[in-house]
């Protein structure tokens, strides 16, 4: 132990312990950033935008194929769904159950 | 791929050249010095951020201290909401270097009480001791970090070293290990 504050060399070295204590040891070494996971999230991220963007414009181009009427031969025409599906009245009553009531 | 590179060697060569005066900043603003580290390298992140981004770095000394020194006043803000007006750990830092118990005990005690009492001296003050007395810089690039005179960097350094002398004996520290 040495006398205080009687001697400045020893204060010095005193003080000196004490910061050098306080010294990361071994100094550390640069952090490392992320950038490349960074690099590969943007990669990634463009390729589902892409992706993202390719499935919306054909689904678009779909929508607009069916509303313009699609492939013509094919196709069923409104009409022709409606006058196949016309219910008559009769036919129906034929399938009701019977009134038990009755 | 290339420019990566040259950000990297860039970006290290900042750290090799800066990044002990940025934790001495850290460091005597919180007397801690692991908040010290955390600063230091939440500071060199930001810094490589700001490098990848592609904004220049004018001055990048002037920038580093100025992140560190934000980053140390927020640290100490929310340092303060969870401690209060304690510091987190008074004997931060002072790791066994193989002395006897009550060595170490009287050692550990003096250390506190330098600490303490630093607490009391300006962040300026407690800058000049650490890099002087933590890594052993001369008056000439003390002054040439701070940007002050060579005069201002000894004026500043004595007074500092008498005042803590001073405040330890009024205290009863006869002794230092």
């Amino acid at each position: 132990m040495t006398p205080l504050p009687q001697n400045p060399d020893h204060l010095d070295r005193a003080f000196g312990a004490y910061f050098q204590a306080q010294v990361p040891t071994p100094w550390p070494a640069p952090p490392v950033p992320v950038e490349t996971r960074t690099a590969v999230n943007a990669g990634w991220s463009n390729r589902t935008r892409f992706t993202l963007a390719a499935s919306v414009a054909a689904l678009f181009a779909f929508a607009l194929w069916v509303s313009a009427g699609g492939d013509p031969t094919t196709a069923t025409k409104g009409d022709d769904l409606l006058r196949n599906g016309k219910a008559e009245g009769d036919g129906l009553k034929k399938h009701m159950p019977v009134d038990p009531m009755k | 791929m290339r420019r990566t590179t040259a950000i990297r060697e860039r970006f290290e060569a900042l750290h090799s050249q800066y990044s002990r005066e940025v934790w001495a900043l850290a460091y005597a603003r919180r007397m801690d010095a692991d908040a010290a580290l955390d600063v230091m390298q939440e500071t060199f992140l930001r810094l490589w951020k700001q490098l990848e981004s592609g904004d220049e770095v004018q001055n990048p000394r002037a920038w580093l201290l100025r992140v560190a020194r934000n980053l140390a006043e927020d640290l100490a803000k929310s340092a303060f909401r969870r401690n209060g007006t304690q510091p987190p750990e008074m004997l931060n830092g002072l790791m066994s270097r193989g002395t006897l118990p009550v060595e170490k005990m009287e050692r550990d005690e003096a250390f506190a009480r330098i600490r303490e009492l630093l607490d009391e001296l300006t962040p300026a003050d407690r800058e000049i001791l650490t890099l002087r007395y933590a890594f052993e810089y001369d008056a000439p690039r003390i002054a040439e970090l701070l940007g002050v005179a060579v005069a201002a960097v000894h004026m500043r350094l004595s007074r500092a070293r008498t005042r803590l002398a001073e405040r330890l004996s009024a205290n009863g520290v006869t002794t230092l290990p």
